[in-house]
């Protein structure tokens, strides 16, 4: 074959296995990302599928206090920001690795937290921006009143005014456990470590309390004001990505119908394949005729165009699954915790797409291969 | 060894026919370097090919060591292409990303031959053809005389024993072109093999021990080329 | 006459009696042109007559006595003019040039015949010529080449080869009215 044409067909067959990695990874995620391009494109923002008295997550403060905005009047909801941004926590001469979250005041109204010490901060100290925080009581029994009184968080003071009951269980409502070792900022004051960071675009997730809502109705009620915004132009539908597993025969069925647009993607791929080899053929007569002439039967020819086509589809699988890896990490990087995914099969079903695609369409040219009449090509001389 | 009996060739569809080959009856023997000349589209190619089992006669028989070969299927005829016939051209039909080392062996990849004898023997072929060192370039590396030796090697390579070689020369200078009808008859000289070279340069043919002339599709002359038959004489005083 | 030059160039070398001239002169022929006794000394008769060469005794004793030949100034002249005089082109060459006089007088068919069977001729000549040539260079080593003799084979394989092209033009014209 010659190279041109073996250089295409692995670019094809790369880009279709590229492609093909991409949805498929994307397609086990189930989460709707949208992302705002301008002015600042590190802001990205995701609604996540809300579970029954579910959250939205993946967002900057400001669209996280939009989106809270749009929600009826009998729906409640609290910014949280992730879990997942440790801080440096100094309680008395001892530092401590602390879950350190920004939340909203109404937050222990909205989870129905136990304060067993102080207060929880009010209005007034998120308006403020004021240095307070409340801590999980475990922290108190493990450290005592006194040290609490001198509490640095990455280096800046912070007056302790209460304590909460640290063992509620909120994980199955939000990213994160927030149930021991917890402490809760402003979500204003601790945002500020924040705003305008690499990160800002997915700290902040809204919790949201919504009886008598489905998570559909949830869904559509933020999807459609998403729509109808303003700014709606500037958004866009990026990575989604799924960490519930609740919905399986759903997920399967979507599964299932992102393998077909995978297929189908392939599909396309595999016409250029055909077209490129049959082109190759075509180019080519002379050889095969002559390998004719030299005693070649039409299995040996088959056999090796199968051979080329299969050895560029391993190639170009390879490559198309390393270039897949490369945007993969690419994207996951600006998209933060919203990685697709991309795994190991992923990658086997990508190779093993990039072979049954290449098998199958060698059909096609090697059979116009074992047509050739070896007396007519080789009468055209040069 | 191999007889054709008014064999007959006849190209398309009726009305728009071309009789390419018209009840040409033939013998080809061992040893023995045949020259076919006639003016081009007079059927010196589809005789070779027909010869070669590459096409068949439209009419007519084609006996093989005693063999019909009309009767054989596709891939008996390609075992016979493989086994009993080396072909040689004009444009040497050398693959361009293959060395020399591997042109050589394209037929053995499609015979009976296992696998461990194919480099050897291409290698002993290359050898006899004086171009043993030229392995492993490529056929653009080559000059043309060394390409059409090659082409020559690959021919022989299966160890057959007719030679069809269709203007091998056309496409070399005289004196190069003198060197591959030499080749060719050692073939039929020392080794025993029917050769068969189409071919206009009446050098070429010369060299012959017979030759056929062709006219629209007949063999209108077929004769021994027999040089002790020549006088040469000179000025009475 | 060519014969009584060759004679005279080979005396410019040395006396030679009647047989070594007759023995020379077939050698540069390389065999192909025997000439007999007769022819010879007929020759040398003339030249002898026409001063260009002349001729003394030597006393044999124990075999018959021998006449030795020698160039003279006069013979010296004559095979200068010959070496250097324009030659004629003789229209009429051979047999062949006749027998196509004669070809519009018979058929055109027949005509074909006639230059088809001197196509195979002139490719028995060239074989042969070839032949000939391989004898009297049988390494193909350069050594040889300048040699009269091969210059000579070699100027009619030439001749042979522009015939036989013309021979085949000439068939295919033909072939067109047939
Ligand atoms: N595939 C074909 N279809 C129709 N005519 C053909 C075909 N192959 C050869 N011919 C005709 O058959 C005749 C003999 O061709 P060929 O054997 O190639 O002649 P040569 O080799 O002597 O030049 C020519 O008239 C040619 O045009
Ligand atoms: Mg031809």
């Amino acid at each position: 074959m010659k190279p041109l044409y073996k250089t295409l067909l692995i670019i094809g067959i790369a880009m279709g296995v590229v492609a093909t990695s991409l949805i498929f990874g994307v397609g086990q995620g189930m989460v709707m990302h949208i992302r705002e391009k301008d002015p600042n494109d590190l802001d990205i923002y995701a609604v996540y599928q809300p579970t029954s008295s579910g959250g939205i997550t993946g967002m900057t403060l400001h669209f996280a206090r939009e989106i809270a905005g749009w929600l009826p009047d009998d729906v409640t909801a609290s910014a949280v920001t992730f879990d997942r941004y440790d801080a440096e926590v100094k309680i008395g001469a001892e530092f401590f690795s602390s879950r350190v979250v920004g939340v909203d005041a109404g937050f222990a109204t909205l989870f129905d937290l136990d304060i067993t010490e102080g207060r929880f901060f009010s209005k007034e100290d998120q308006d403020n921006r004021s240095r307070v925080c409340v801590v999980t009581n475990d922290l108190v029994d493990l450290f005592g009143r006194e040290a609490l009184s001198s509490f640095m968080i990455n280096g800046v003071e912070y007056e302790v005014i209460g304590a909460v009951q640290g063992d509620v269980n909120l994980a199955s409502l939000m990213h994160g456990n927030y149930s021991s070792s917890s402490v809760f900022l402003p979500i204003e004051t601790w945002y500020e470590q924040f705003e305008g960071s690499f990160y800002a675009g997915v700290t902040m997730q809204l919790a949201v309390h919504a009886p008598g809502y489905s998570k559909a109705d949830l869904n559509q009620l933020v999807s459609q004001n998403l729509i109808n915004m303003e700014s709606a132009p500037t958004l866009k539908v990026a990575t989604p990505n799924e960490k519930n597993y609740n919905a399986w025969a759903r997920d399967l069925l979507i599964l299932a119908g992102i393998f077909f647009v995978a297929f189908l993607v392939f599909l396309l791929a595999g016409l250029n394949i055909i077209q490129i080899a049959s082109a190759n053929v075509y180019d080519q007569q002379r050889v095969f005729g002559l390998k004719v002439a030299l005693g070649a039967l039409p299995k040996h020819l088959a056999g090796e165009i199968t051979g080329e086509i299969v050895a560029c589809a391993l190639q170009g699988g390879y490559l198309g699954i390393v270039l897949a890896g490369i945007v993969n990490t690419i994207m996951n990087h600006y998209v933060g915790m919203y990685w697709a995914a991309f795994n190991i099969f992923t990658a086997i079903a990508g190779m093993i797409l990039a072979l049954l695609v290449g098998w199958i369409t060698s059909v096609i040219p090697a059979r116009q291969a074992a047509r050739i009449d070896p007396v007519a090509v080789l009468r055209q001389e040069r | 060894m191999i007889e054709l009996i008014s064999i007959t060739k006849v190209y398309g569809q009726e009305p728009n026919t071309v009789t390419a080959l018209d009840r040409v009856t033939l013998k080809l023997n061992p040893n023995e370097l045949t020259a076919v000349m006639g003016p081009s589209g007079s059927g010196k190619t589809t005789l070779l090919n027909i010869i070669g089992c590459l096409d068949s006669a439209t009419a007519g028989e084609y006996h093989l060591d005693g063999e019909n070969v009309a009767g054989l299927d596709l891939k008996a005829k390609a075992r016979l292409r493989n086994e009993m016939f080396g072909f040689v051209f004009q444009a040497f039909n050398l693959l361009p990303d293959k060395t020399v080392l591997d042109n050589v062996m394209i037929p053995s990849r499609y015979s009976r031959r296992p696998r461990k004898e194919w480099k050897p023997k291409a290698m002993a072929v290359l050898e006899q053809m004086g171009i043993a060192d030229l392995a492993l370039r490529y056929p653009d590396q080559l000059s043309g005389g060394q390409q059409q030796r090659v082409a020559i090697a690959r021919a022989l390579v299966n160890d057959p024993k007719v030679i069809l070689a269709d203007e091998p020369t056309g496409n070399l200078d005289s004196a190069t072109g003198r060197e591959i009808v030499d080749v060719l008859k050692t073939l039929a000289d020392k080794q025993g093999k029917a050769v068969v070279v189409v071919t206009h340069d009446g050098m070429v043919a010369s060299q012959a021990h017979r030759l056929l002339q062709m006219m629209d599709g007949r063999i209108i002359d077929d004769s021994m080329l027999d040089s002790s038959s020549v006088v040469f004489s000179h000025p009475n005083f | 006459m060519a014969v009584k030059h060759l004679f005279l160039a080979l005396l410019t070398q040395k006396e030679l009696h009647g047989y070594e001239l007759k023995n020379g002169f077939e050698d540069l022929a390389s065999g192909k042109w025997p000439l007999n006794f007769g022819q010879v000394y007929q020759t040398l008769s003339r030249l002898e007559r026409d001063g260009l060469i002349e001729s003394y005794e030597v006393i044999q004793t124990d075999k018959p006595d021998k006449k030795v030949y020698r160039v003279t100034e006069a013979g010296r002249k004559h095979l200068e003019d010959w070496l250097y005089a324009e030659d004629n082109w003789n229209l009429f060459f051979d047999e062949l040039a006749l027998k196509i006089m004669a070809f519009d007088l018979i058929n055109s068919r027949e005509a074909l015949e006639i230059l088809r069977g001197y196509r195979s001729f002139i490719l028995r000549v060239i074989k042969s010529l070839t032949e000939m040539l391989g004898r009297m260079n049988p390494t193909g080593s350069a050594g040889s080449t300048h040699s009269t003799r091969v210059m000579l084979v070699e100027r009619n394989l030439h001749r042979a080869e522009a015939d036989l092209k013309w021979v085949t033009s000439m068939i295919e014209r033909w072939q067109k009215y047939d």
